[in-house]
């Protein structure tokens, strides 16, 4: 069974492309623009989803959680611009891995390569078993989850501001 | 710190909320002196146990979600831990069934797989652990398995039938 | 005259006086400054003034006494016991004095300050003098005519006049006021504006008298503006010629500057007028005005012309001229002080009309206008100069500095959106141009010449978000915040992205930097200084023509608390003709610049504390030399780690 793959974007022109090319890598791809349209999406199964965490239009902290509520199991790519010369990926993925469980944090704009083999090493691993936090996800979200990705977002705000 | 496994039949009642036992119940549950585990197969079956009670009620899918949302809590809370099972739980509960076979018992596949994940953290932990369930069969039979009684302090939760003490 | 039948005639009520009398002086010191200017009409060459304020146990008494030259009985009658005359046939005499006094009202001063008045009057002809008691007390009944009060006198010697002598002693009781310290003090003060600061009058002096202060008894003195204390001071002479010499000191001006300049009119007449205006840039306190208040102030022979030196009267068109220019005008009226010395003697063509208001309009008063108006715009142009164009400079300087901050304020707002807007079609082209070889491949394509194809494409992207990335740090960071930085990093990183775009030009950029290298700085001046200077290098190679190895270095060290950041080029270097001007605003560029340009940079690195230098060499290249201290001040932030 081919693996699924959410992904979420404001911007068509970038759904299109990750689209098609993570198609092309045999995954099925489903996309969605908006929140309301990922939300709904999220009452198939899916087993990755690929979002752009600060969207001006969009509050992609908190769709994150919401989906993760839905899908306790899904695993999660987040892709962000990077403002800052001096913070590395490897860095801000570890801070948000603490507060908002991304498991996977990647600069936009985002080579395909590195998109692709992201994605796969993901799945390849077993989905989180640990049923307390699949628990937390699904239950305390809205509070434990949300109020952590809402700090997560400020701390990264901040670390923009200062260009660090 | 002692160590407390419920099976679904046992557990369920702090959510449906039967009386007497869901005090008890609960007690254990919310008490940090001890650790409270549940089989991952209960996650599951305590989902059936609650649309039961739902029927019997006549109750909606809002009562469900509420009892069925203090469950998750406790498991997010860590007050109730989930011990996953594994395939020695299953070929070990394969094995229960065929001594049910011997002794003319019907025992359930799940509850089965149950036991046998309780069983496995007793000997992993090294500890006997306390065993409840409200499973009249299953507690009956395993009272007569030793390798059971071994490891395990059975406890049935409800009254007690046919002269056979509560606590084994 | 016998009243005719058809004629009615008008009637005073004796209540008049009082309307002329007392509520005609604003204050009791102006009253007795009217008196004080009726006894230097009269030709005294000294006024006592005697005060001896109420008290529980003594009535107050007033007298003022002074040497003029008195009156008979006859010139009593006709002069003082005739109300609304004044008698001043003499204006141009030139030996005499030109009266101050105001028209024919001074007699009745003395009612503004008591209810009875004796005078006691003589000449020098008369062994006899003059004795008069007024009660203004009788005046008071309404309903009694004017010409029906009558007052006693009697003729008889004066005590206190030789037979010779001659004077008027005005004894003034029933005070109507308590006389306290603060009026007294006033009253000196009042006294004093009569007098010329710098040329005391040679023959009139007025002496207070207080009885019980000695405080403020004693000889009226009016103390000059201490040149020292003004910002600027233009003092000025007719000379013979009839040409104006003038001196510029002050505070402002250390070194004195001395001119003759020709006036616009004949101000031959004018010869022996001096004068100085003193400027003050702030309000000046009372201790550095002397108590003198601002306008232009005439003194004939050391006494005071009226109305040339009344605040109320704008002669020289001072604060109409900055009226009419809306505040523009550069000398604010309440911070000038004028003080113009005329002499009978030497200026007799300046003479008072019969009402007192104005001079005469001869040539010489024209003359005067003019000169003075002329010094007055000399002294204009000076603060123009010298204050108020270097103000406008400063204050334009402190604007441009606040534009540029809010020109990064509004970036930085910008860039967040920006950047988002400007990486979102640069992940599609990515991601299509992978799709695109994918599929490709997936049609049994492999091709490498599209594999490189999109190798190049990948790469652009990177160099296009670099850009993007330093754009973003420049203007999301501020110039204020100061943090430990790790210099040789953020230079080693910024090479870095510069690093591909080098390469494409055939430029080697390499670097001498250590391992590590901590500073409390603004990393955001850093990266724009270095950017800039990047810039500047890899631009300098669009000229080289030939085929030398083209290399930029960049390098940095530190010394004590100062690190030093070098970018050398091996390119032309900088021709002798532009070396001046770089840091200027404005000055051109050839290759149009990127980046916040080396004014700027250096306006930047100045308020870092540092500098921006520069070392060039014809034809073999030019070194830039960036000098910023370690901010040591307590806003200094640690490593923002920490916080």
């Amino acid at each position: 069974m081919p693996d699924r793959i959410l992904i979420v974007d404001d911007e068509r022109l970038v759904l299109e492309g990750w689209a098609r090319s993570l198609e092309l890598e045999g995954f099925v791809v489903e996309a969605a623009q908006t929140p309301e349209e990922a939300l709904n999406k999220c009452e198939e199964h899916f087993d990755l989803v690929l979002l752009d965490f600060l969207m001006p239009r969009m509050n992609g902290v908190e769709l994150l959680a919401r989906i993760r509520k839905k899908l306790p199991l899904i695993r999660s790519v987040v892709v962000s611009g990077k403002l800052d010369i001096s913070a590395d990926e490897k860095q801000i993925t570890d801070d948000l891995k603490a507060t908002v469980e991304a498991d996977a944090y990647l600069h936009k704009p985002v080579a395909d390569e590195k998109l692709v083999a992201t994605i796969r090493d993901l799945l390849a691993k077993e989905p989180s078993h640990d049923w307390q936090k699949i628990a937390q996800r699904v239950t305390d979200a809205r509070r434990v989850t949300l109020s952590q990705a809402k700090e997560a977002a400020a701390k990264l705000k901040k670390l923009r501001r200062r260009g660090r | 710190m002692p160590i407390y496994f419920f099976d679904t039949s046992a557990l369920k009642h702090r959510y449906i909320n039967t009386k007497p036992h869901a005090q008890r119940i609960g007690w254990l549950v919310s008490n940090a002196k001890c650790e409270c585990y549940v089989a991952d197969w209960t996650v599951l079956e305590v989902a059936s146990a609650l649309a039961g009670c739902c029927r019997d009620r006549r109750a909606g899918v809002n009562k469900f979600d509420s009892m069925d949302r203090l469950f998750f809590r406790d498991m997010a809370s860590g007050r109730i831990k989930v011990r996953p099972t594994n395939s020695r739980d299953i070929l070990r509960a394969r094995s229960l069934l065929r001594k049910g076979v011997m002794i003319h018992r019907r025992v359930d596949s799940g509850d089965a797989l149950i036991a046998a994940c309780c069983r496995d953290l007793a000997l992993e932990r090294r500890q006997r652990i306390t065993f409840y369930t409200s499973d009249w069969g299953l507690y009956t039979v395993l009272r007569e398995i030793g390798a059971f009684t071994s490891v395990l302090k059975l406890r049935f939760v409800g009254a007690p039938k046919h002269g056979i003490p509560a606590e084994t | 005259m016998p009243p005719r039948s058809d004629q009615l005639e008008f009637e005073a009520s004796a209540y008049l006086q009082t309307l002329i009398g007392r509520e005609l002086f604003r204050s009791e010191e102006l009253a007795i400054v009217e008196l004080v200017k009726n006894a230097y009409d009269s030709g005294a060459t000294r006024v006592v003034i005697r005060v001896r304020p109420p008290s529980l146990k003594e009535p107050g008494e007033i007298e003022i006494h002074d040497d003029g030259s008195g009156m008979t009985l006859e010139e009593f009658r006709r002069l003082f016991m005739f109300a609304g005359y004044s008698e001043r046939p003499a204006e141009a005499q030139a030996g005499g004095r030109v009266p101050t006094g105001e028209k024919g009202i001074g007699r009745f001063a003395s009612d503004r300050l008591g209810e009875r008045l004796l005078v006691l009057t003589k000449t020098s002809s008369d062994p006899k003098g003059l004795r008069v008691e007024i009660d203004w007390g009788k005046f008071k009944n309404r309903r009694k005519r004017f010409h029906d009060i009558t007052v006693p006198y009697s003729e008889e010697p004066i005590p206190g006049f030789p037979p010779s002598g001659s004077g008027t002693i005005l004894r003034i009781t029933g005070l109507r006021e308590p006389w306290s310290g603060k009026q007294l003090e006033s009253l000196r003060h009042s006294l004093a504006q009569l007098l010329d600061p710098y040329h005391r009058p040679a023959d009139f002096e007025i002496d207070v008298q207080v009885q019980g202060s000695e405080v403020l008894t004693g000889p009226i003195r009016q103390e000059p503006i201490s040149r020292s204390d003004a910002d600027m001071e233009i003092s000025f002479r007719v000379n013979s010629e009839g040409l104006v010499e003038r001196r510029r000191r002050g505070r402002r001006y250390p070194m004195e500057q001395r001119e003759t300049m020709h006036p616009s009119v004949d101000a031959a007449p004018l010869s022996g007028l001096q004068g100085r205006f003193f400027y003050f840039i702030v309000r000046p306190t009372r201790q550095q005005s002397k108590g003198l208040l601002p306008g232009v102030r005439v003194y004939r022979d050391g006494f005071r012309i009226e109305p040339f030196g009344s605040e109320r009267a704008d002669w020289l068109g001072v604060a109409e001229k900055r009226a009419k220019r809306a505040g523009h005008a550069h000398i604010v009226p309440s911070r000038l002080f004028g003080f113009v010395t005329i002499s009978r003697k030497e200026h007799p063509d300046l003479k008072d009309t019969t009402s007192r208001e104005a001079l005469v309009d001869t040539g010489a008063a024209r003359a005067l206008v003019n000169v003075l108006r002329e010094q007055l715009n000399f002294l204009e142009s000076s603060i123009q100069t010298d204050i108020a164009q270097p103000r406008w400079d400063e204050s334009r300087r402190r604007k441009v500095t606040e534009f540029e901050r809010a020109k990064l304020q509004t970036l930085s707002i910008m860039s967040l959106g920006l950047a988002h807007e400007l990486r979102q079609p640069l992940q599609s082209i990515r991601t299509e141009a992978a799709v695109i070889t994918k599929r490709l491949k997936q049609l049994a394509i492999d091709d490498p010449y599209i594999a490189s194809a999109q190798k190049n494409i990948d790469q652009s992207i990177e160099r296009i978000d670099g850009n993007i990335r330093l754009i973003a740090a420049i203007s999301a960071g501020s110039t204020d915040d100061v943090c430990a930085v790790d210099l040789a990093k953020v230079l080693s990183d910024e090479c870095q992205l510069f690093k591909t775009r080098c390469a494409a030009l055939g430029i080697s950029l390499d670097t001498e930097l250590p391992a590590e290298q901590w500073a409390e700085l603004n990393s955001t001046t850093v990266t724009a200084i270095l950017i800039n200077l990047l810039q500047n290098a890899i631009d300098a190679f669009t000229e080289v023509r030939d085929d030398r190895s083209r290399r930029i270095l960049v390098s940095v060290t530190k010394q004590d608390r100062t690190n030093r950041i070098e970018v050398s080029d091996n390119a032309y270097g900088i021709p002798p003709q532009v070396q001046g001007s770089i840091f200027k605003r404005f000055a051109s560029k050839k290759t149009g610049g990127w980046g916040v340009g080396l004014y700027n940079c250096q306006l930047m690195a100045r308020a870092h504390g540092g500098e921006i230098s520069f070392e060039t060499r014809d034809r073999l290249g030019t070194t830039f030399r960036v000098k910023l201290p370690d901010v040591t001040s307590t806003n200094a932030r640690p490593n923002p780690d920490s916080r």
